[in-house]
């Protein structure tokens, strides 16, 4: 039983009324969110879209640091410049700064129209109702999610789905105009990412089996041609084949192991169990073989192996890998059906023609295979492009299940209508309850530059980690941490977080710091799409395997600290001393607290050249080791900080006293303060003198904190 | 417009020649895409990074050298850590990892003649009271200092970076050789950070050395 499809015309009402459903429903699902913050790789794509309009043609000819590694350019990213020129082109016209993110998103929104549209022209090959399922697109969680990020997934579905859509109705109608279409559109998916270039096989497997004439072979050369022709054009620029260098941090990944090869399997079928509809909507139309036997076998199935691969989670981040992974097999296994179904001398269930099937069945394994075979790790946008596949074949399920209905004399709980109708309300729930999550996990990154701006008042800072994180503490005046550590001076502040890709801090520096304050937030929401406490790994399964997880924990963390100007600044200063041992750099440990100080012996001065242009406020503790002194000695131990001007005039003096023989107090950390002028001031020095005691007494200045002024 | 046969014939014959034409010369979408993969593939092999030529005439060390009696990995004092990554000004290089009062030794190839050993060598950390690090070289039976130097990272601006240490040695192929590392703590025994780290240690000819 073929289905009756009807090639829609655009004259024809009907058919506008589905378009402007379509486009409806997305500005509806786009609207809360609109204000989404730039999450994740957008800051990439942002960074480089400025580039773009220094160097046009090479936009991504630039030194760049990324996660703490230097590159001399980007030139070998993982993806093509498209998606970079659309974001410079907003960046031109439009600026970017607080509250702008609404700009880059309204204009975002073409991506997920075109790829409705197309869609709806695609499914009308295949379903009866070509609404139904591309409204369902747009309401699934996966579509949903990446939406609402400059990422390239989405438009690169988008072009995708125009390529194709363009292609088979080019072939149907044998027009040259939507082969042209069909032309520009693939180069447009392949400019943007790289694996689009599996469009070139898969549409003249399609032009071959329909046996369409000689034409559309010529439709499918150009893309091809001209990403070539760019390969070149880089080649020539950059001297060397851009690809190389991405080849090879994908081997530098290890992601030709078996185990690797598991874990993307594994993925895969995760993500599409959770993240395209419902699951309880796939097992109820796909899972219905031998009378739920195959269902039940399946589930046992897949909590063997969830003690096998997932010991270690939780029961419900289980139970979310289980139901997830039965999904996955049965739609996995009905999309190979429908390969199977489309051999001669074979029934089709579906009623489609055997090359379409084919043609479904080769797109959505084959998109199957690149995710495994070819990426670096498991992502949930990286099945995006098997969407359409999967949901025509689930709507032309639904749609033979409605006819089978209407055949029998009564009808069941679960109609097909009901299905349908469920499916896109569920769906539609579900992801924009994972958006919400998505939203809160983004909101953090804005949130945490401000409240970092409070801590550091403005004094130089540099963060340590990547995605929106990056792109908010830098707008927010912080310095990415430069692969020279050397550079970062005393007094810095130093933001690192613990889920955004935080950089490997070298030892040298780290131990040069103090924990100022740690900030730490908590989303409303219990959903995590992305946690390091719970398997939560929609973006990575660096992270996890499954899509979503529940927690009411912290989600992220932002580690400040300060690098001591004592300790970073003392090859600097100026030493005076009695004692054969200068000054050093240590730690103290008095009354169970360990502190990072500056040692030195009686009748010691440091003169430190003082940079700073702005009143600042020094906060230290001052104390003397335990041997300095025996018990009931009235020694007295002095510990002076002062500032001096360019003559030796004494600007500002704070100092201690203590008497650690007599006075327990004494024996124990005591905190010094200065409010401390600007070289605008006429400061030019800070003092440090430590004077007293009977001996070689060790005294320190300890935890020295400067900060803006009250 | 054409007389009917003749364009008939034309269209024909051009159409044949066409189809004829088009596919020996317009490569079919699969092949088109395997050669456009096996270029990329081929392509990805072309170049590869040049790595260092340390040529017939220099000796690698490093990965010969123990440390009988210290404790293997770890943050304790007598510790050694035969690949340990430190990063000095931005630069990560593989290295040894000795804890004071660790000693590393490595037996060298039997070689003779004049050869210059060179070692980058760096204080791990920028605190501590700094750390003396001794080189002996044990040639049949005798023991001699060859080269020392003190690392003051917390209190020289210099020590932080890497060192490069050179020195010439005179080898005899004859006699066993034995290459000692010897660490200590500073003057006033504070072990705070006291990490030495040693890499690319090497034997160059002296011939070799520019």
């Amino acid at each position: 039983m073929r289905p009756h499809v009807q090639a829609p015309s655009l004259k024809r009402f009907p058919v506008h009324r589905d378009l402007a459903i379509l486009v409806v429903v997305t500005a509806a699902c786009a609207l809360p969110f609109l204000g989404f913050p730039f999450h994740m790789d957008d800051n990439f794509y942002m960074d480089m879209a400025r580039n773009a309009q220094v160097k046009p043609l090479y936009p991504n000819d630039t030194p760049y640091v990324f996660e703490g590694r230097s590159l001399p350019d980007m030139g070998s990213h993982s993806h093509p410049p498209l998606q970079t020129y659309f974001l410079a082109l907003v960046q031109r016209f439009f600026g970017e700064g607080e509250g702008k993110e609404w700009i880059y998103h309204t204009g975002a929104l073409v991506y997920p129209i075109l790829a409705l549209l197309a869609f709806y022209f695609l499914a009308a090959r295949f379903v009866e109702r070509p609404l139904w399922p591309s409204v369902v697109l747009a309401c699934s969680p996966l579509f949903l999610v990446m939406q609402h990020t400059l990422m390239t997934d989405l438009p690169t579905l988008a072009f995708w789905l125009a390529a194709v859509a363009c292609f088979l109705w080019a072939a149907e109608r044998r027009s040259v105009s939507l082969y042209t279409s069909s032309a520009f559109f693939q180069f447009a998916a392949m400019f943007t990412s790289y694996q689009s270039i599996a469009l070139t096989p898969l549409l003249a497997f399609y032009h071959l089996r329909k046996r369409t004439g000689e034409r559309g072979w010529l439709f499918l050369l150009p893309a091809p041609l001209l990403m070539a022709s760019w390969f070149v054009m880089n080649y020539l620029h950059y001297h060397r084949w851009l690809l190389v260098d991405t080849m090879g941090f994908v081997r530098s990944r290890h992601a030709g192991t078996l185990a690797a090869y598991w874990t993307k399997i594994l993925a895969a079928l995760e993500y599409q169990g959770w993240l395209i509809l419902f699951p309880f909507f796939f097992l109820c139309v796909f899972a219905r073989g031998l009378r739920g036997r195959l269902l039940a076998g399946a589930t046992l199935l897949a909590v063997y192996l969830a003690q096998f691969q997932v010991p270690n989670y939780r029961l419900v981040d289980k139970t979310i890998f289980v139901v997830g992974l039965v999904t996955g097999i049965f739609i996995a296994s009905r999309m190979g059906r429908l390969l199977l179904d489309s051999l001669p001398r074979r029934e089709n269930p579906l009623g489609m023609a055997p090359e379409d099937a084919q043609f479904l069945g080769l797109w959505y394994f084959g998109v199957i295979a690149y995710c495994v075979l070819v990426f670096t790790e498991g992502s949930a946008r990286y099945v995006l492009p098997l969407l359409p596949p999967v949901l025509i074949c689930y709507f032309r399920q639904l749609e033979v299940i409605e006819v089978t209905e209407y055949r029998r004399s009564s009808r069941p709980i679960l109609g097909s209508a009901m299905l349908a109708s469920g499916s896109l309300v569920l769906t539609l729930a579900w992801g924009l309850a994972l958006s919400h999550a998505d939203l809160e996990f983004a909101r953090i990154y804005p949130r945490a530059a401000r409240d970092f701006s409070r801590v550091t008042g403005g004094m130089t800072s540099y963060f340590a980690g990547e995605w929106g994180f990056r792109y908010y503490f830098s707008r927010a005046g912080a310095r990415q941490l430069p692969t020279d550590e050397s550079m970062v001076r005393g007094g810095s502040y130093l933001a690192r977080p613990r889920l955004a890709l935080p950089y490997e801090i070298p030892a040298d520096l780290r131990e040069m710091t103090m924990p100022v304050q740690s900030l730490t937030y908590e989303p409303s929401t219990p959903l995590r799409i992305l946690d390091k406490q719970t398997p939560a790994g929609f973006y990575s399964t660096g992270w996890g395997l499954i899509p979503f997880s529940i927690s009411r924990g912290v989600l992220e963390s932002v580690d400040i600290r300060q690098v001591n100007y004592l300790v970073e600044q003392l090859p600097y200063s100026r030493v005076e001393t009695t004692s054969s041992v200068k000054p050093w750099p240590g730690l103290l440990g008095l009354h169970d607290l360990t502190y990072l100080s500056v040692l030195a012996r009686p009748e010691t001065s440091l003169l430190y050249p003082w940079r700073e242009s702005d009143p600042l406020v020094l906060r230290l503790f001052c104390g003397v080791a335990a041997d300095a002194y025996a018990m009931g000695s009235e020694a007295t131990f002095q510990f002076i900080i002062r500032q001096r001007d360019s003559v030796g005039r004494v600007l500002v003096e704070s100092s201690k006293m203590l008497k650690p023989g007599i006075r327990e107090e004494d024996r124990g950390w005591l905190p010094l303060r200065l409010q401390l002028l600007g070289r605008k001031q006429g400061a030019e020095s800070l003092e440090l003198i430590y004077r007293g005691g009977e001996g070689n007494g060790t005294g320190a200045f300890a935890e020295a904190f400067l900060q803006r002024g009250e | 417009m054409e007389p009917e046969p003749l364009r008939r014939h034309f269209c024909s014959a051009a159409n044949e020649n066409l189809t004829m034409g088009i596919r020996p010369f317009v490569i079919l979408p699969a092949l088109s895409f395997c050669l456009f993969w096996a270029a990329l593939t081929t392509g990805c092999g072309a170049s590869s990074p040049a790595g260092t030529d340390s040529g017939p005439s220099s000796l690698e060390l490093t990965s010969l050298f123990s440390a009988p009696g210290a404790h293997l990995k770890g943050a304790d004092a007598n510790t050694f850590d035969p690949h340990f990554q430190v990063t000095r000004r931005g630069l990560t290089r593989d290295s040894m990892l000795l804890i004071p009062p660790a000693t590393a030794r490595a037996a060298l190839p039997g070689v003779s003649g004049k050869y210059v050993l060179e070692a980058w060598c760096t204080q791990v950390f920028n605190t501590g009271d700094g750390i003396q690090m001794n080189l002996y070289l044990a040639q049949g039976g005798a023991r001699s200092m060859v080269y020392n130097r003190y690392f003051d990272a917390g209190r020289r601006a210099e020590d932080r970076d890497w060192i490069l240490v050179r020195l010439p040695l005179t080898l005899d192929s004859t006699k066993p050789s034995v290459l000692e590392i010897e660490t200590s703590a500073g003057p006033q025994g504070d072990l705070t950070g006291d990490w030495l780290a040693v890499s690319s240690v090497k034997l160059l000819q002296q011939k070799e050395i520019r």
